[in-house]
């Protein structure tokens, strides 16, 4: 009886395991027999911070679009470039992508001379979202415009203290770009990343914090804290009524952008393919509630516009990693 | 009124459907995963954050909250028994627990953690409930300037560490310091000390180092000093949990080690680890037995077990008041918050109230939860006593080497393990605290940011330690700690000399 049984369960799960199997490929067909099996998307930071939680997010969007599921795995360390070191060994066949950032992909790669980890040793499939870069102040600050708080730093240098994330950050670039473009001095005071500048900040150790909106969204709403500019090249929808760097005259464009690469040599339908999907989640309700609670903007390249844009991203970081002497030679 | 019914109905939303199975598995998985070297309790949550996407907010924020007190306690199993602390936050624990047990006292040891420890999370929970809004204004008094100060505090440390002589106490704890400054620094984006491995970009792995140390060094011992150690027969095993008149002996440690655990909690920068030095520290100091710290004693298990726990409260202080999380854990709880759809911020509470009811009942259910949970894990990790010496020493060392791979993948960490067990055996040998270098490695990196951050802040000026209010009493109180043995020394022998003089001109007066 209990044999029976066995045999029956056995045969039951092998029945089913066929039957899996026979139909996964048929459902590919539509699909140019791409994904077959389960794509694995590998992030170069820590779980819980702001690259896992996009690509949860992007994995949670592509699952009904793509036939297979996007699995995400946490490779940390070493500024997000062990991720790149591990993808890159892997086989070019579209099944393990890499999550990028300007960070992990241009900055780190450079500053640490490993060249082999660059941008230029993947394939780019797309550029999802980014998050704008802002500078804010406090409500009580003594300057009501840009050009009140220029006409102060000109005449005090080193005395406005801006809080943002770790030197050869983003954020450390849109300060520095600043510096140069407007003549001006300030004091930056870097953090290990967003939440303790915002700290550091709100605690009224500084007078600016630069960085992006989500983690001090609720504090503007709760009126500690004030939006002044915003390096991005329109003006955001978040804040529509906050100048631009630009149109104030400073040339200071940055985002932080993430984005999606695969080992270099995927077969270019397959890419077609990954990029297609990945467009198509950016329309998903799910996609879109997250992007709006993280107050990014959808920034999505396809892979020859995105190369192109990385060939642009690189020079422009590379001249001011240089201004800020952090190569090493 | 309203507060309690709001609390009953989160009692009430955190207990239904599979709730209370949710919650056990949670606590069992923290246990399980803090026990193992290399797996931490903010990689613990991560690891279980998948499986959270099913459920809905409250329930996914209470599992996790679950995996959280669970893996504070599960780190202190290894640490007590295999003196192989399982997370960074209990390497403190480590030092009187792995003496208990070489003394035949290890289910003591471990019954003492588990209920202390669960004291301490729960009265942390009950604070933050009653107080999380106050206190979340708090924590932006709390800048860089005063965890300064703390760390600088916590490394007066040293000196009670260091037991035959105070110059190689420093030193162990000065090549602690150094080795912090390995990685890339956040300051001025230049590379320190890497020597070309991008493994050590991000800094060293401080777990590795410290089971190196503490856990492969003793192997290493053990292997060229075989001897019977005294163990426990397991049947008596039973005995785990404390009598009432063993948790009074250890009510001032686990008093101390709350206070400590909330406000390190509290504060952004300091997390379980640096807490439970400092109540280690503070228990001794406070102790009516001083003497036996380092000797095997139970209230130096007790304090910094309760302060670990207690740093949970603490750290959720500034993630629900203001959406900025305390620390890697409470990071995993606010990741948990966005992919469900929740925006967290300074707005959370009063947008949310019912989830954030709930997630308070759910802190004080898992914490009670930790006790059942915990007796029948810790059953089952005594049976390891029960093996030979050779057999005993094998595993944890086969353990010791997946444990440390498996955090990051890297082969540098169970060569890192390896190089720093050679080292501590002779540190061992020649008399050099391995504790000190420890602590000045879970301290270094807090005091060496902090201190420059500051300055930045200051403009330079080095009076922004002592302009602040908080960062000053801290400065004093260090300064205090540092001075007043040496007066007390001062004054000793200025007595005895008087009192020498004293008999010595008696006689020869009359």
């Amino acid at each position: 009886m209990r044999m029976h049984r066995s045999a029956r369960t056995m045969f039951v799960l092998i029945f089913s395991i066929v039957l899996v199997l026979a139909l996964a490929p048929m459902r590919g067909l539509t699909q140019q027999d791409f994904p077959t099996r389960p794509i694995t998307f590998v992030v170069g930071f820590a779980p819980g911070g702001g690259a896992d939680v996009f690509a949860r997010a992007l994995a949670d969007s592509a699952k009904g679009i793509l036939p297979q599921a996007i699995a995400v795995e946490n490779r940390a360390g070493a500024g997000g470039t062990a991720a790149n070191a591990y993808v890159s060994g892997r086989p070019a066949d579209g099944y393990t992508l890499l999550f990028a950032h300007a960070g992990s992909s241009i900055i780190t790669p450079l500053i640490t001379n490993q060249p082999q980890l660059k941008w230029d040793a993947f394939d780019p499939v797309a550029r999802i979202h980014g998050e704008e870069e802002w500078l804010f102040v406090r409500p009580d600050a003594q300057w009501k415009t840009p050009e009140e708080l220029i006409t102060f730093a000109k005449a005090n240098p080193r005395r406005v203290r801006v809080a943002g994330s770790a030197i050869g950050g983003i954020d450390s670039f849109v300060v520095l770009a600043w510096e140069k473009a407007a003549g001006i001095s300030l004091q930056y005071i870097p953090h290990e990343g967003g939440g303790p500048a915002a700290l550091t900040f709100l605690g009224g150790n500084a007078e600016m914090l630069v960085g992006n909106v989500s983690e001090v969204f609720q504090h503007i709403q709760a009126r500690r804290a004030v939006p002044f500019l915003v390096a991005s090249e329109r003006r955001s929808s978040i804040f529509p009524t906050v100048p631009t760097m630009k149109e104030k005259g400073w040339d200071v464009v940055y985002a932080q952008w993430r984005s999606v690469m695969a080992p270099q040599g995927v077969p270019p339908s397959r890419i077609a393919a990954l990029t297609t999907a990945f467009q198509k989640a950016l329309g998903a309700t799910s996609w879109k509630r997250f992007n709006e609670n993280a107050k990014a903007v959808d920034l999505f390249l396809g892979p020859a516009e995105f190369r192109q844009f990385l060939v642009n991203e690189e020079a422009r970081l590379t001249r001011v990693i240089d201004d800020l002497g952090l190569r090493r030679r | 009124m309203n507060f309690l019914q709001s609390l009953l109905t989160g009692f009430a939303t955190a207990l239904q459907g599979w709730g209370l199975l949710v919650m056990v598995a949670g606590v069992a998985w923290g246990i399980i995963g803090g026990a193992i070297p290399g797996i931490s309790g903010a990689v613990a949550m991560a690891l279980a954050l998948p499986y959270t996407f099913g459920m809905d907010a409250a329930t996914a924020l209470v599992m996790l909250a679950g995996v959280w007190a669970g893996a504070n306690y599960g780190g202190s199993i290894p640490a007590i028994l295999m003196r192989m602390p399982g997370t960074p936050g209990s390497a403190a624990a480590l030092m009187d627990g792995y003496e208990l047990t070489r003394q035949g006292h290890a289910s003591k040891a471990l019954g003492i953690s588990l209920v202390c420890g669960t004291i301490g999370g729960l009265i942390s929970i009950i604070v933050l409930i009653a107080m999380v809004v106050p206190l979340g204004n708090l924590v932006l008094a709390f800048g860089s300037p005063e965890t300064f100060a703390l760390a600088l505090f916590g490394l007066t440390l040293i000196a009670g560490l260091s037991e035959k002589s105070f110059l190689k106490g420093l030193a162990s704890g000065f090549f602690g310091l150094l080795l912090t400054t390995i990685g890339l620094d956040t300051l001025t984006g230049s590379i320190r000390f890497t020597f070309g491995r991008s493994e050590l970009l991000s800094g060293v792995d401080i777990i590795s180092i410290m089971i190196g140390l503490f856990a492969v060094s003793e192997m290493f011992w053990q292997i060229a000093h075989p001897r019977r150690v005294a163990m426990e027969p397991v049947s008596r095993a039973h005995t785990a949990f404390p009598t009432f008149a063993e948790l009074r002996a250890v009510g001032r440690a686990t008093f101390v080690g709350t206070i400590v655990g909330l406000i390190v909690g509290i504060m952004p920068g300091a997390g379980a680890t640096a807490s439970s030095f400092v109540a280690y520290n503070e228990a001794r100091r406070w102790s009516k037995r001083p003497d036996l710290f380092g000797k095997g004693s139970m209230e130096g298990v007790a304090a910094p077990e309760t302060a670990n726990n207690a740093v949970q409260g603490g750290d959720l202080v500034p993630t629900l008041a203001l959406g900025i999380p305390g620390s890697n854990s409470a990071a995993i709880m606010l990741a948990a918050l966005i992919l469900h759809g929740i925006v967290p911020g300074p707005f959370l509470l009063s947008k949310h109230p019912a989830l954030v009811f709930t997630l308070f009942a759910g802190l004080i259910l898992v914490n009670l939860l930790m006790i059942p949970v915990g007796i029948v894990i810790l059953r089952g990790c005594l049976v390891a006593l029960r093996l030979a010496p050779p057999a005993l020493v094998a595993s944890i060392l086969a353990i010791i080497v997946v444990g440390t791979y498996a955090a990051d993948l890297f082969i540098l960490n169970p060569l890192l393990a390896l190089i720093f067990g050679i080292v501590g055996y002779g540190m061992r040998v020649y008399g050099f605290s391995a504790a000190a270098t420890v602590l000045g490695l879970v301290l270094g990196f807090l005091a060496e940011s902090e201190l420059r951050r500051s300055l930045l802040i200051s403009l330079g000026s080095w009076t922004i330690f002592f302009t602040r209010p908080i960062s000053a009493a801290l400065m004093v109180l260090t300064f205090g700690v540092l001075v007043y043995p040496a007066v007390l020394h001062i004054r000793d022998r200025w007595r005895l000399r008087q009192t020498l003089a004293g008999t010595a001109t008696g006689p020869a007066h009359k």
